[in-house]
């Protein structure tokens, strides 16, 4: 009796297996029946209440406006405007916020001097400086980009100060004994230290930057899927409205998609960074 | 360039108050004055908070003494990088950084050629046995096998003088024993200059020439034990009586100041 008791936890193993599959399956249908099932809902209320499309269109019609709009090459012609100035101000608004937390925290008498306005500029809600851009830079890409960086700076400056000032005091104690420079603590070890802090500031601006550049395009702009959006508002095109703001939340979705793997990848030594949290962003 | 004939350490009259902002002063170091001659091995015990760790990071210019100074090779403090080697009480390695990286973090604070450093460190790591280690990450080791890794890195310059606090305190009993009888080897081969903080009493008359004892804090030497046994000294020696009279009298010591810390 006890020998035949004994095994069956080795047979128990097998159908564990399978069932954990069946158990994922069960969960990708009840997601995607359940997405279907709203997006039936919404199609039947659409007609039964006959909604007028400008107002909110019908599922079916805003796929018919993406296809519409991809095929013909009219939304890739500002998507690639928005890209553009979207990612350069990223990257040129991260830079300067990087390197000017740098300085910051390096030597007092640039907090001293600089501390004041980032005070007063950090609690500002930066997209209100659009119109000024606008005015200053005109209707092309390099008011976009303003916006766009002068959004993602702040996150990654005050990320970046408080990323290099929490390195590990015995660390910098060992350091110290070996005789190394303060230019080399930083880059031995405040810099490395500042990398979580740094990436997280990344991953928030990155949709910031999104967020700057669209704004900028309302504001005034030539092209850009901002400038589509209000086109398509001022013709009443309900669908293509929709259709973009789909496009827009892949664009972000994307980005962030990349800049949580450039994160992983580069805090490859830090656990806390490898768990995948998609609920806790933004 | 200094004497050859140059004490390793000096102070005079050094003692230190720490100014602390929630707790008041902390008088950890009453004033004292000493000489440890170049080549020899010291090593400190006394019970724990007496100010050891202190004294260690003031030789090791990580702190500052409130009064007196601090001489290593007759020069003050911090004058000669990369001439002392410091082993803390915890491993302080670089997550980001390989076992290997890590033990050449003072090669490349120094500036010193890296590829015939690189072959120093592989050869201490084997010593610290991590061998097959050097390209793992400090989050993979135990803890007794990080202390290891700092000790190689300690070691990689080859400095004169070795500052080393309670370095073998997470090791189990064998590896402790084994890094033991490394130690003695390495500073007999190389002619370093050690002071080693150590909580164990048969580990501080087995490697030293001279045994400190403090008292509890504010941490003065209450008493200087010359230790007289053959060198080098094998792991079978602990099992003599000359050994155990040794750690009996330190023993003595401590119970009369109220307290056994080993
Ligand atoms: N940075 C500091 N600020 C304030 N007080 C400190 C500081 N470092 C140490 N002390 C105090 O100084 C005293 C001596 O500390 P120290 O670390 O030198 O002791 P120790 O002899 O190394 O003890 P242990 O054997 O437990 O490591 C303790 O009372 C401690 O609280
Ligand atoms: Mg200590």
């Amino acid at each position: 009796m006890t020998m035949t008791e004994t095994r069956t936890p080795a047979d128990a193993g097998s159908p564990a297996r399978p069932s954990r599959l069946a158990g994922k399956i069960r969960d990708w249908l009840v997601t995607l029946g359940c997405f279907a099932l709203t997006i039936g809902a919404w199609e039947a209320a659409v007609h039964a209440m006959n909604v007028p499309s400008y107002v909110v269109p019908a599922p079916t019609e805003i796929v018919a406006a993406l296809h519409r709009g991809l095929s013909s090459g009219l939304y890739l012609r500002h998507l690639s405007h928005t890209l553009q100035a979207c990612l350069m101000g990223f990257a040129i608004g991260s830079l300067i916020g990087i390197a000017l937390g740098a300085v910051i925290a390096s030597f007092r008498f640039a907090e001293l001097i600089v501390y004041p306005y980032v005070i007063m500029f950090k609690s500002m809600p930066k997209v209100a400086l659009a119109p000024l851009f606008t005015l200053w830079f005109g209707l092309g890409i390099t008011s976009k980009i303003v916006s766009a960086s002068i959004i993602c700076f702040f996150p990654l400056l005050v990320n970046t100060i408080a990323g290099l000032r929490s390195a590990d005091e015995d660390r910098i104690s060992l350091m110290k004994s070996m005789g190394a420079t303060p230019f080399q603590i930083f880059w031995y070890l405040r810099f490395p230290s500042a990398l979580p802090f740094i990436m997280a500031g990344l991953e928030l601006a990155v949709v910031l930057a999104l967020i700057g550049t669209i704004v900028a395009e309302f504001v005034g702009a030539r092209a850009g899927l901002g400038t589509l959006i209000q086109i398509q508002n001022a013709n009443m095109d309900g669908p293509g409205q929709f259709s973009v703001l789909i496009l827009l939340s892949v664009i972000g979705l994307t980005m962030n998609v990349i800049v949580r793997k450039i994160k992983k990848w580069v805090l490859f030594w830090d656990p806390s960074a490898q768990g995948d949290d998609p609920g806790t962003q933004i | 360039m200094p004497a050859p004939a140059q004490d390793a350490i000096v102070l005079r009259g050094l003692s230190k108050t720490y100014r602390t902002r929630d707790h008041g002063d902390v008088f950890a170091l009453q004033p004292m004055t000493l000489d440890l001659a170049a080549g020899s091995f010291v090593a400190l015990v006394g019970p724990s908070g007496c100010g050891k760790s202190t004294l260690l990071k003031i030789l090791a210019g990580i702190q500052k003494p409130s009064t007196g100074e601090a001489l290593i090779h007759g020069q003050p403090v911090g004058a000669a990088r990369g001439d002392v080697g410091v082993v803390m009480q915890s491993p302080v390695l670089f997550p980001w950084r390989s076992i290997l990286q890590n033990v050449m973090l003072p090669v490349n604070v120094l500036g010193l050629d890296t590829a015939r450093h690189r072959t120093v460190a592989m050869d201490m790591l084997k010593l610290v046995e991590l061998e097959g280690f050097e390209r793992r990450y400090p989050r993979e080791l135990s803890g007794g096998m990080q202390q290891r890794a700092a000790i190689a890195r300690a070691l990689v310059t080859d400095p004169k003088l070795l500052l080393m606090d309670e370095p073998f305190g997470a090791l189990d009993a064998m590896t402790r024993e084994h890094m033991n009888v490394e130690l003695q080897r390495i500073w007999m081969e190389k002619k370093k200059s050690v002071l080693l903080i150590t909580h164990s009493i048969p580990e501080a008359v087995f490697l030293a020439d001279r045994v400190l004892v403090m008292s509890p804090r504010p941490g003065r030497i209450i008493e200087d034990i010359t230790i007289d046994l053959p060198r080098p000294r094998p792991m079978s020696l602990m099992g003599s009586p000359d050994f155990g009279r040794y750690v009996a009298q330190i023993r003595e010591i401590f119970q009369a100041q109220g307290g056994l810390d080993a």
